[in-house]
């Protein structure tokens, strides 16, 4: 069972992700921003993680730097974003994310079927 | 150039000067003045014998000889130079009589005697050492007495204005022996011995050292060989200089003094000037040199200086020290008046630097005024100048010019009355300019012409008479007073002020030796039309002596000659027409017994004939026949002519040598009350054993009378003189060799300008003419009427008139061309400078050299110079300290190294975005020019996109916060919508799949636009980029294809794709390429209806993949065809069919970045869209 950190500051973007991803056996656990993922990723540990670009107190690639150089996990990251901005994929891909997904590109079910894809 | 002062440069120069100016003065000077082989020196001297005779036991009377002085360079050696000195003694007639000649070794430098060289080894000098101080003494050898003569220094004279020492020698402790050169003497050397004891003078030029007259009286003795013990004197003889001779040697003086004085301390002078003057000239240019011309400080001190130099020269005048007041460099007084007014007008100036305009006024009218008066007393009261009236006794009392000259006082009007209207007005202006600037430019002129004495000539002298310090003064003055204007010099201004200068310059030059040229000329008619006279003299002296000799053939042919026979001898030579001037001739005998005498003569019929006056003398003559026998002669009848010296004089020597002696000066006998005359007598003695005689005791023996000539002299002369031809040449003649009034025999114009002081004569020449062994001194005076005639006399002064006025209508008609194309270039040059200042973006433009040809105002802000536009022109462009503040340049060095590789390569460069280290931000621009063919510089824009820039970035930021809202929604839709779908919320009816499925469309659609929208924006702010990547043609098209084959399914159109049949890879952006030609897929499927067929077809083209894109629909609007590719079709409604219609416009974008093209053909049987893509 693939434990999944779920940041997106969209309440109904994370309840569609959430439903499907955990319909199809993932275990999700949600975080609103990256202030509150930082507190999370103190007390537990994920196989995935599935990040916003445009957060309210940071943005994803921010995050992911963060992730990288401060916390020192290699945990895969997957970027799911409403920008399909080719400046910020860029930035993205330079920080060595898994997939760069840009939300009204894709549905909930094609994203599941990309991350099982990635766990592999 | 600004960095001069600051630099070592000026250190350096004034290092050089200072080396230069030591080299000059230590080897350079003493070279130029060296004597060479061409020295050379000659004066002419009278020589005045008077030899003892032992058998009558005094002095024979005074003989004159003509003796020729000189040196000349006979060798030149190592060691220096052998010097001949000739000292040659001749008759009146020109046999020589005595001569000697020796040879000095001369250091050319010093003068001084060299041993070693030469005949023998001396210990003096040629002359005199060369910077005499007063009083000091020196060693010179007299050719004469060739021993070394301790010269002791009596007084300080002025000879015809030059100043002198006078010297004097008795050679004390030295004795004189000549016996050597006087062998030729009866008893020389075998007993007897000559020495001599002489007295001798020299008057020397200070400066120089040069001879410029000597005197000598000499008692020479026979003296015993063997006891030697003096006998008696052989002869008393001096020698002194010809007037003529001290005249030359006086010139010449001047003209070595000025040339001394020109090398050493004039040159030096104008070189340091000329050194400070190139530095502010250069200096000028630059704005720090600007600064320092006109500052404050700089103006003070020129102004302070002509203070100083007037209150010095003041202070000598005041306390009588006259090195002070011959100020240096120069020598010549300079005037009191003169010294004040430079003091009061540099007041003034200062005055008018600290702005106190009362005092400038009141000190300027005292120059203007002061100036002015000294003007006109100088042109119609000349004798009583202003000058002279306020400083009498220093005036009359200088010895060198001392009169304030025509040109100082015109020079101190100019500066007086331009600082006077200064002060008025409070304002420059370009006329005012005008007075310093004619007073600079006369100033240099004189100081020029003082180096060339020999200018000094008509019309040019006003130059010359200026003092070398007072033209500095009012260089001095007059570039103060232009500071004061703020003259600055403009290019126009150096080409106009340049010109005038030189043609001015050429003028004077050529006026000058159209002046020497004239000058030589006259002279040369002056000495010939004198000599004329001078012979005429002499010729008819000599025919008159030849009419006493047939008198005294008659004596000598017959044993008595009768006073019937006189009578017609006389008579035959018709005298009275003949010989004008002759009074008549007679016959004086020598009285042995006086009463026979007279009762001979009285038995002839002349009761009342006695001899008389009574006489003390040895020798009684008397006259007993003169013819013709009329009133006056009759008047000297019986006069005993031994018993008045003058007389006597004459007939003693006529009586010794046998020769006719003519008389010093006489009134005759014959004179009555009216008409008195100067007069002289003729003699030729009679002696009773005839001619042949040759001892002076055997003449005295046998003389028996005199027949002789009384002469009146005006009548004498009148008779010379062919009248016309002489009109404008006054002569006197003197008895002797002085040229006192006592001594006057003759005055050509009766003392009409000769007895007034004031007038100055063009020429001069003294002569001493030997008439019957008397000396008469004649001098020549040439009158105002002199060269007159000649018209030849007024082109030097045509020249400097016509050249003037020349120079000044070039300056005129070249400033007013310069003027008005300066003008035009400034009209041309404003226009060009608001147009360059009005455009909204820097410009620059830099020559090839990459020198800057033109900024405007926005580049120097840009760069934050502190120069202004124009000041930049010429500076490097390549971001040099004038262009960039020094503390951008360190910032900006990345900078300069790209700008010089794009200026290599010469190729455009638009719209560069620059981020100047101060954080603003700019696009430059390179424009390369190209003339012929060749790179002659380019233009550089700068805009400044700051402002556009932040704007850009708030809507980046804004477009993607909004980007970000707007697609939210859309992909949360989409997600719930898929979740539906996919059945997470339950099974889903058909119908319910239709409308999600439709919903789902709609959401797609809503995506596309947003993304569209994103893209627009994008392209307009420049932001987008070409992704280049290898791409697969044939796999790119799988990827345009597969989302659009379930939408040509669900429309029911038959989708044909044709793959290439061997792939090729590109480099390109494939995510562009796959939405460009997905939108214009997805546009034919949108057209087609159903049934019809939409082919995609990709072929290879040599050098590009092309792609068409085919459909069967109805084809494109007409009127939608030619703006297919534009958005504003979009903005304008015209897009009728679903789709936001931005496709095509973006598809042309893409692909057209990437180098592609992409076209279309359309009918009513359908459209076909071509796209290229590069290889």
């Amino acid at each position: 069972m693939a434990k999944l950190l779920f940041i997106d500051d969209d309440t109904f973007i994370r309840k569609i992700y959430s439903d499907r991803l955990e319909a199809d056996g993932f275990d999700i656990v949600q975080a609103e921003n990256g202030t509150q993922a930082k507190e999370i990723l103190e007390k537990q540990k994920f196989d995935l993680m599935c990040v916003d670009y445009v957060m309210t107190d940071m943005t994803g690639a921010e995050f992911v730097k963060w992730l990288r150089e401060e916390k020192k996990s290699d945990t895969p990251v997957v970027s799911l974003t409403a920008l399909g901005q080719d400046e910020n994929k860029q930035e993205m891909l330079d920080l060595g994310v898994k997939a760069y997904v840009v939300k009204d590109q894709t549905t909930p079910g094609e994203f599941s079927q990309l991350l099982k894809e990635l766990l592999k | 150039m600004a960095d001069l002062f600051r630099s070592k440069a000026l250190l350096g120069g004034v290092a050089l000067l200072i080396i230069f100016i030591g080299v000059w003065a230590l080897f350079i000077v003493p070279q130029l003045l060296a004597l060479d082989d061409r020295f050379e020196y000659t004066a002419e001297l009278t020589s005045v014998d008077n030899f003892y005779d032992e058998t009558v036991g005094g002095y024979l009377g005074k003989q004159y000889s003509v003796t020729t002085f000189s040196y000349d360079v006979i060798d030149e050696t190592d060691e220096g130079l052998v010097v001949r000195n000739i000292f040659d003694v001749r008759t009146q007639s020109g046999d020589p009589i005595f001569a000697v000649e020796r040879f000095y070794g001369v250091d050319p430098y010093t003068h001084e005697h060299i041993t070693g060289l030469g005949d023998k080894d001396r210990n003096g000098y040629l002359f005199a050492p060369r910077q005499l101080e007063e009083g000091e003494s020196f060693t010179y050898w007299h050719i004469n007495y060739d021993g070394p003569a301790e010269m002791k220094f009596i007084e300080e004279e002025y000879i015809s204005g030059l100043r002198v020492f006078h010297y004097q020698s008795t050679y004390e402790g030295v004795p004189i022996d000549q016996t050597e050169n006087l062998t030729y003497l009866p008893g020389v050397p075998e007993e007897r011995g000559i020495v001599l004891e002489p007295v001798l003078d020299l008057w020397v030029e200070p400066v120089t050292g040069r001879l410029i007259k000597y005197q000598d009286n000499t008692v020479a003795y026979y003296y015993d060989q063997e006891t030697g013990e003096k006998i008696h004197p052989w002869n008393n003889f001096e020698n002194v200089f010809t007037e003529q001779s001290v005249r030359e040697q006086v010139q010449i003086a001047q003209s070595e003094k000025i040339q001394f004085q020109f090398l050493y301390i004039y040159v030096p002078v104008v070189v340091i000037i000329l050194f400070f003057a190139w530095v502010l000239f250069i200096s000028s240019f630059g704005k720090r040199g600007r600064e320092i011309l006109s500052s404050r400080k700089s103006a003070v001190s020129f102004a302070i200086l002509p203070i100083i130099g007037g209150l010095v020269v003041l202070i000598g005048w005041a306390a009588h020290i006259d090195r002070i007041k011959y100020l240096l460099p120069g020598g010549s007084g300079m005037n009191p008046l003169t010294a004040l007014l430079f003091s009061i007008i540099g007041l003034g100036i200062l005055a008018a630097l600290f702005k106190k305009w009362i005092y400038v006024g009141i000190l300027s009218a005292v120059v203007l005024v002061v100036g002015f008066l000294q003007a006109v007393s100088l042109i119609w009261f000349p004798a009583n100048t202003f000058d002279l009236f306020l400083f009498t006794e220093a005036v009359e009392g200088a010895v060198s010019p001392s009169r304030m000259s025509l040109f100082t006082s015109v020079c101190f009007v100019l500066l007086g009355g331009a600082l006077s209207m200064y002060s008025l007005v409070k304002k420059t202006s370009q006329s005012l300019v005008l007075a310093p600037l004619s007073v600079l430019a006369l100033s240099i002129v004189a100081l020029i012409a003082y180096g060339f004495p020999d200018l000094q000539l008509l019309g040019l002298g006003i130059f010359v008479s200026v003092a070398f310090h007072t033209a500095l003064l009012f260089v001095v003055c007059s570039i103060s007073l232009l500071n004061l204007f703020e003259f600055r010099i403009k290019s126009s201004n150096i080409i106009v002020l340049g010109t005038t200068v030189f043609s001015l310059l050429l003028t004077f030059v050529l006026s000058a030796y159209a002046g020497l040229f004239i000058q030589q000329q006259l002279e040369s008619t002056f000495l010939v039309e004198t000599e004329q006279i001078e012979n005429a003299i002499l010729n008819r002296v000599g025919i008159y002596a030849s009419t006493l000799s047939g008198g005294v053939g008659l004596f000598n042919a017959s044993e008595n000659v009768e006073r019937q026979e006189f009578k017609q001898y006389v008579d035959v030579l018709e005298i009275q027409r003949f010989y004008p001037g002759i009074q008549g001739i007679g016959y004086a005998i020598v009285v042995e017994d006086e009463e026979e005498l007279i009762e001979s003569v009285r038995s002839e019929g002349f009761s009342e004939f006695s001899v008389y006056p009574e006489s003390e003398q040895d020798l009684r003559t008397s006259v007993i026949y003169l013819e013709p026998f009329d009133f006056r002669n009759q008047r000297a009848f019986g006069y005993d002519m031994f018993s008045e010296e003058n007389r006597r004089n004459a007939m003693s020597r006529a009586r010794d040598t046998g020769v006719p002696s003519v008389s010093g000066k006489v009134t005759l006998l014959q004179e009555t009350e009216n008409d008195v005359q100067a007069g002289f007598l003729m003699y030729l003695p009679v002696y009773s054993g005839g001619v042949g005689l040759n001892t002076v005791v055997e003449r005295r023996d046998q003389l028996e009378g005199f027949v002789y000539s009384p002469f009146r002299m005006r009548d004498f002369m009148e008779g010379i003189l062919p009248s016309a031809s002489v009109s404008d040449i006054d002569f006197h003649i003197y008895d002797g060799l002085s040229t006192t009034e006592e001594d006057e025999l003759y005055d050509a114009d009766n003392g009409v300008y000769s007895r007034s002081e004031d007038y100055e004569p063009e020429f001069v020449r003294t002569e001493v003419l030997y008439v019957g062994g008397q000396p008469w001194t004649v001098e020549f005076i040439s009158l105002p009427s002199f060269g007159l005639s000649t018209s030849d006399r007024l082109l030097p002064l045509g020249i400097l008139l016509g050249g003037t006025m020349v120079s000044l209508l070039v300056a005129i008609v070249l400033y007013v061309v310069l003027a008005s194309r300066e003008r035009i270039a400034a009209t041309r040059g404003l226009q060009l400078g608001t147009l360059m200042d009005n455009l909204p973006f820097g410009v620059l433009i830099e020559d090839e050299q990459r020198q800057v040809v033109l900024v405007n105002q926005r580049v120097v802000d840009i760069f934050g110079s502190s120069s202004t536009p124009s000041e930049l022109q010429g500076v490097n462009a390549c971001f040099g300290e004038e262009l960039l503040s020094s503390g951008m340049q360190e910032k900006f060095k990345n900078q300069i190294e790209h700008v010089e590789a794009i200026v290599d390569a010469q190729k455009v460069v638009t719209d560069e975005k620059v981020t100047m280290p101060g954080g603003k931000v700019f696009t430059r621009s390179y424009v390369p020019l190209f003339r012929d063919g060749h790179y002659s510089g380019a233009i550089w824009t700068y805009k400044d996109i700051t402002k556009q820039n932040e704007i850009d970035e708030m809507k980046t930021d804004f477009v993607s916060m909004v980007s970000h809202q707007l697609k939210t929604p859309v992909a949360q839709i989409k997600g719930y919508v898929s979740n539906m779908m996919d059945g997470l919320t339950g099974r889903v009816t058909k119908k319910q799949m239709e409308y999600l499925e439709d919903m789902l469309h709609v959401a797609n659609q809503n995506g596309q636009l947003i993304d569209d929208l994103l893209n627009v924006s994008r392209i307009e702010r420049g932001v987008i980029k070409v992704d280049a990547d290898t791409i697969s043609v044939n796999e790119t098209i799988e990827e345009i294809i597969s989302p659009l084959v379930r939408v040509a399914k669900a429309k029911g159109i038959k989708l044909e794709v044709g793959k290439l049949q061997k792939d090729v890879i590109l480099k390109a952006d494939e995510g562009k390429i796959i939405e460009s030609i997905r939108n214009i897929v997805d546009n034919a499927l949108k057209f087609t209806p159903k049934g019809k067929t939409v082919a995609l077809s990709a072929s290879d083209a040599k050098e590009a993949v092309v792609i068409t894109v085919s459909d069967e629909g109805p084809g494109i609007d007409k009127d939608v065809q030619t703006e297919l590719f534009q958005k504003e079709r979009v903005w304008s409604g015209k897009v009728k069919a679903s789709g936001t219609g931005l496709g095509l416009y973006l598809a042309k974008k893409f692909i057209t970045l990437q180098g592609g093209t992409i076209t279309f053909k359309t009918g009513p049987g359908g459209t076909v869209f071509t796209i290229t893509l590069k290889k």
